[in-house]
């Protein structure tokens, strides 16, 4: 892939603060956390075929954590979000190792149960998390060392691009990596992968720990964007929107989850503009895009580009990590 | 003392005793074949030598180790590498990136989260020469899927030997190729076996096959060894004969 890409996606979004208005500036805001939200999801479901059903658990612990950091302890902007991600790898670490003992359907219904279990601590521990209410007005709170640049509009802007930015270029060095490559060989003939000398469980392990701690980051993110946690974010249908987006953008792409949160967001803002049954328009079109395009909105995209070139490669789109 | 060393090994499924307390030793360097009518246990007794079946009685002793209770990877690591009966490929990935991921499984950076330049240009220069070694060069950017079902067991036997294993274990190599693909098989095999000094064990329906390449055989019939000798002393086994039903030539 040449650079201009690259350079056209950091210009654009250099420029947003100056040629968006507020509105809109928190919109993309919005995109990017879920986008992030969504690469998280897919370093399980693209790279190693882990089906999560509750992806809202990472989400929501990271949002709590974050919120609770801030609002109860009073712990700046920056400290609350690294606390808030230390705190999702950590209680990753035991759920996954439960949950990577299973595979396929079992897998997903255990990731569903602790998510919902997370739903139901949340909706009970009244004093804590304020319960169904939730915790309103979270304050960004300023810090020592010039921390309070990131606490405006435009500043939180510039933090999560920092932020997504660098948790894509960790999951594009993680995914290139012995352990990323390793992942792919699990995912494609576990046996063969085992008769080699990989170790599956493992490594099935190390994607979950580091997918939730991203999500955690997406989450804790949030929660700082909008300063309103409640246990909504920890609902099975959050968990049901990030797969969507996923699927929509195209699983094992990293950057086609950024394309299917703008799309899910988008569609979501304007359809319900026009109806309250806009889940119904969007379930629609998500069968299409199925259908349709079944390596997602990124997928397509390279395809075409790649058609426009040289003929389509021997190897299908999964083969290069 | 032998590279490899199994006691007893027994697996049963209810009332089916699959293998039956079979005892079989390897020396270094020495290709040894498992021979049997189908169903004799022979490919269960692989799996219970690897650790993907799990015992139901017996020891595997491997370079003065016990590795009976170690999981498939664990075994493998230690330097037992194995082709599957039913070809087990990365059907998606291709050729070069099936065996580099060979190499990159017995590194000790094998799983490590960061990419490491140094250990990625190793591995790709011994995949390609495991590659050239079976005569794949030319396949290398081709997805391992799409090759020839002769083409995709060599890949195997070229993901094996590209580990550098003390001990190759081979099953059925040239099960399902034409009669021109399993003699350029033997003859590759043979002369890779011999240049390496690598010890095998080797399963194979084919004869042909076994006494071209092995020095001693081993037959299982029923999940029990019921013989073990030179092909000269295997061919002349009256239990042999008899489970063979005379059919040995």
């Amino acid at each position: 892939m040449s650079r201009l890409p690259w350079l056209a996606g950091i210009a654009a979004l250099a420029a947003a603060p100056i040629a968006l208005a507020g509105f809109h500036l928190g919109l993309l805001t919005e995109v990017l956390i879920l986008g992030l939200f969504a690469m998280s999801l897919d370093l399980q479901l693209g790279y190693a075929r882990m089906v999560s059903f509750g992806h809202a658990g990472p989400y929501g612990v990271g949002a709590f954590a974050a919120a609770l950091l801030m609002a109860k302890a009073g712990w700046p902007l920056p400290c609350a979000l690294a606390g808030a991600v230390a705190i999702t790898a950590v209680v990753a670490v035991p759920v996954g190792w439960l949950c990577c003992r299973a595979g396929g359907v079992a897998f997903a219904m255990l990731t569903l149960a602790f998510a919902q279990l997370a739903y139901a601590v949340a909706y009970k521990w009244q004093s804590l998390t304020g319960g169904s209410d939730g915790l309103a007005g979270v304050p960004r709170v300023a810090g020592p060392f010039g921390l309070e640049l990131f606490t405006g509009r435009v500043g939180y802007y510039a933090l999560t691009v920092a932020l997504v930015g660098s948790a894509l270029l960790a999951a594009r060095a993680f995914v290139a990596s012995p352990m990323g490559r390793a992942l792919v060989a699990v995912r494609e003939n576990e046996a063969r992968a085992e008769a080699l000398g990989f170790d599956p469980r493992r490594l099935r392990l190390a994607a979950f720990v580091l997918s939730n701690a991203l999500a955690g980051l997406a989450g804790a993110l949030y929660a700082g964007h909008v300063l309103f946690v409640s246990p909504e974010l920890l609902l099975w249908t959050v968990s049901g929107h990030v797969l969507v987006m996923v699927i929509l953008g195209g699983t094992g792409t990293l950057f086609g989850p950024f394309l299917g949160a703008a799309a899910f967001l988008m569609l979501e803002h304007e359809v319900s503009a026009l109806t309250e049954s806009w889940a119904l328009i969007l379930g629609f079109i998500f069968i299409v895009t199925v259908i349709v395009m079944p390596e997602g909105m990124w997928g397509l995209g390279a395809r075409l580009l790649r058609g426009a070139r040289r003929p389509p490669a021997v190897e299908p789109r999964h083969a290069a990590p | 003392m032998p590279l490899l060393e199994c006691t007893g090994l027994s697996r049963a499924w209810g009332a089916v005793r699959a293998v039956d307390g079979v005892d079989i030793a390897v020396e270094a360097g020495e290709v040894r074949a498992v021979i049997g009518p189908n169903g004799a246990g022979k490919t269960t007794l692989f799996n219970l030598i690897t650790g993907a079946v799990p015992k139901t009685a017996g020891r595997v002793v491997f370079r003065g180790e016990d590795v009976s209770r170690l999981p498939p990877h664990a075994v493998a690591r230690r330097g037992i590498a194995r082709t599957f009966q039913v070809t087990a490929l990365f059907p998606r990935l291709t050729a070069l990136e099936n065996v580099r991921l060979g190499a990159q499984a017995v590194r000790p950076d094998a799983m490590r989260p960061l990419p490491v330049g140094a250990a990625a240009a190793a591995t790709t220069e011994a995949a390609r020469a495991a590659l050239a070694r079976v005569g794949l060069a030319g396949l290398a950017d081709v997805a391992a899927g799409v090759l020839s079902h002769g083409d995709q067991r060599l890949l195997e036997v070229a993901m094996a030997l590209v580990q550098r294993p003390a001990l190759l274990i081979l099953d059925e190599p040239t099960q399902g190729m034409s009669v021109e693909e399993t003699q350029h098989t033997v003859a590759l095999l043979g002369r890779v076996l011999a240049a390496e000094g690598t010890a095998v064990l080797l399963v194979e329906h084919d004869l042909q096959v076994v006494f071209a390449l092995a020095r001693r055989i081993t037959v299982l019939h029923r999940g029990r060894r019921i013989a073990e000798g030179t092909p000269a002393e295997v061919r002349a086994d009256a239990a042999v004969r008899d489970a063979y039903l005379g059919n040995l030539d």
